[in-house]
């Protein structure tokens, strides 16, 4: 079964799961404190429901039915991308070790070779694999191979250096992604659509594409494409992506924001510097409320979490010019502590608020 | 199942033909550059193009030849390493020409020095030609400069000094003669065509792609002025069919500066994209 749409049931499972979990802890509180107690019969039959429930979900999708089951897996997660890490960056020091030793043709086989047999390996391991942390490993492995595979040929035959390289990375990290629900590969190709995107922009406006950070609002239209690509595209089928555009499109809107604010040379507009940095500082300020309201709306609690924290930042920022050097050091760290418990405050308040959101993802 | 099995497929048809494409892209892009006339083709030596392993020996096995060109200053001196300074050439006029459009010098100093970018544009490097002369004519000038003040006489320390100085310009116009790159970027345009036409001795005259950046100077001479920042290829790969002389070299070590002379001469030819590719590598 491929892992896209045994993913979708794999979402679900793991839900359901989670909901019997939640059930049963709250079940065995309500019959401690006496408030609730189901007859035996009762009990035997929803354990007994509830335990081919499982069963089944083990054997089809790997989930985690337990408490322990969830720690563990957090536990295998961490090393199958650490795993994933290493492998890769093996792969880019053996080729570095013995490439010189072979003839241009050699090379060239080699490098279309690793990338075609690593991606043969994902599809193979994804039909063996109903954990999904092995096709992580895997696909990773196959990203670098890609981008060696590209890396290579260019320093073997001299190529001009180029943004293009960008897209088909970012093409392939993002049919892995979708094609085996491996999100880092997700994050991946997103960071090479926002480099690509970026350069673009830049060489439009007559930057060489790798100066593309000189102007930093060289970022912001990818940053809304970003942001809007799961209200274009439906993402219910894929666990945590349409949180990862969100997340990566806020931070590549805030954080070009965020050194404008204090770096105006580097804008494109032909204003004064305190102009644009005192216009870019008011924009983070209202943007980043304005996104707090959004998520609240929506009931998206990392876009929320997202907009606070570039919110502080600001905040905290504006603090730093205002009165770093007025005040003694001491001072400043006090007033800094007391904004932080008025943001805890705040915050507080907008929990509450949040909980009468809660729309789902 | 059957929907399942259809979208397995066409992620994997998907994967594959991005690899594949990409690979067949690649290779007819070197393809390309590479047929036909080259652009130029010129007898570099090690003066010009030095060996350069990436991170340790043991832990990158290939090899790469560093490219080494200079430009002319003001002074008449020849500076600069990886084709990078600032060029006496490079002035507002050639800037605006280049199409990088400065701020006017009477604006504030906001407004003159506010972010300015790198463009990319055609490099012309020249090879053993006039602005290889003049700097070692400069050179030469020096040495008999020093050289006479020091045969005037002088007392005590002063006489020193003067000694150090002749020591200085001598080892300065060997330097010129046998170690320094005898390549040098003499102009910038936004049209290889034309470039080319201007100056079409292809064994003397390179098409390199560059970086061009401008800065403020105020100094004694408020003006802008333009720097070549960075050439994206400063490294030409050599093939395993050209190492043999190469590797022998080194192991022996660097060339030392009492020798000083090039070991070895390599062929480079530049093709359509003004990409480079070595042809061939022999002994000196």
């Amino acid at each position: 079964m491929s892992k896209q749409a045994g993913s979708a049931d794999k979402t679900s499972a793991q839900r359901r799961a989670d909901r019997i979990q939640a059930f049963n802890d709250e079940l065995a509180e309500l019959e401690r404190r006496q408030i609730l107690a189901l007859s035996q019969k009762q009990q035997a039959r929803v354990a007994d429901f509830h335990r081919h429930l499982l069963a089944d979900f083990r054997d089809r999708f790997d989930i985690d039915a337990s408490h322990k089951e969830k720690q563990l897996s957090w536990g295998m997660r961490i090393a199958s991308f650490l795993g994933a890490v290493a492998l890769a960056a093996s792969v880019f020091f053996l080729f570095y070790q013995f490439w010189g030793l072979f003839g241009t043709t050699v090379q060239v086989v080699i490098l279309a070779t690793a990338s075609l047999l690593s991606f043969a390996g994902v599809v193979v391991t994804s039909r063996l694999d109903a954990s999904g942390y092995f096709t992580k490993l895997v696909g990773l492995v196959a990203f670098a191979c890609f981008v060696l595979n590209v890396a290579m040929l260019g320093q073997i035959f001299n190529i001009t250096p180029s943004d293009n390289a960008l897209v088909v990375w970012a093409l392939l990290a993002l049919i892995l992604a979708y094609g085996y629900d491996v999100r880092l590969l997700q994050v991946a190709g997103v960071l090479c659509v926002i480099a690509f995107v970026a350069a673009r922009v830049g060489t439009w406006s007559g930057l060489y594409w790798l100066d593309m950070g000189n102007r930093p609002e060289n970022f912001i239209p990818v940053a809304i494409l970003l942001f809007f690509v799961p209200q274009v595209i439906n993402h219910s089928k894929f666990e945590g992506f349409a949180l990862s555009y969100r997340v990566f499109g806020l931070v590549t809107l805030f954080v070009p924001i965020l050194v404008l604010g204090n770096w105006g040379y580097g804008s494109y507009l032909n204003l004064d510097r305190n102009v644009i940095e005192g216009g870019y500082q008011l924009a983070g300020f209202i943007l980043s409320a304005l996104v707090i309201w959004y998520g609240l709306r929506r009931g998206w609690a990392h876009v929320v979490n997202t907009g606070v924290t570039f919110f502080v930042i600001f905040t905290f920022t504006k603090f730093f010019d205002w009165w770093w050097d007025l005040m003694p050091k001491y001072l400043f760290f006090l007033l800094m502590g007391v904004a932080a418990i008025l943001c805890l405050l705040a915050l507080k308040r907008l929990r509450l608020l949040g909980r009468e959101a809660g729309a789902p993802l | 199942m059957k929907e399942v099995m259809k979208t397995d497929k066409w992620t994997v048809l998907a994967g594959l033909a991005v690899i594949v494409i990409t690979n067949v892209f690649a290779l007819a892009g070197v393809a390309y550059n590479r047929g036909g006339e080259p652009d130029a083709g010129v007898e570099l030596s090690e003066r010009e193009l030095s060996m350069w392993h990436a991170g340790s020996r043991d832990e990158n096995s290939g090899l790469s030849l560093r490219l080494a060109c200079r430009i002319e200053r003001s002074d008449g001196y020849g500076g600069g390493y990886s084709c990078t300074g600032n060029p006496q050439w490079l002035d507002q006029a050639k800037l605006e020409l280049l199409g990088i459009n400065v701020p006017p010098a009477d604006s504030d100093r906001y407004r003159r020095q506010r972010g300015m970018s790198s463009k990319e544009v055609f490099l012309v490097l020249e090879f053993d030609g006039e602005a290889y002369r003049r700097t070692l004519q400069r050179a030469e000038e020096e040495l008999r400069i020093q050289q006479a003040l020091l045969d005037e006489g002088l007392p005590g320390k002063a006489l020193k000094v003067q000694q150090d100085r002749v020591q200085a310009a001598q080892n300065y116009l060997r330097d010129e003669r046998n170690q320094k790159s005898r390549l040098f970027v003499v102009d910038a345009g936004l049209s290889k065509t034309r470039l080319r036409a201007l100056y079409p001795d292809t064994g003397r005259y390179i098409m390199y792609r560059g970086l061009v950046n401008a800065g403020y100077y105020e100094g004694k001479s408020q003006q802008w002025r333009g720097t070549i920042t960075d050439i994206p290829i400063s490294h030409v790969n050599v093939p395993l069919a050209h190492r043999g002389l190469l590797d022998e070299f080194w192991k022996s070590g660097r060339r030392s500066r009492n020798e000083g002379l090039p070991r070895y001469a390599v062929q480079v030819s530049f093709g359509r994209r003004l990409e480079p590719w070595v042809e061939e590598v022999r002994a000196l």
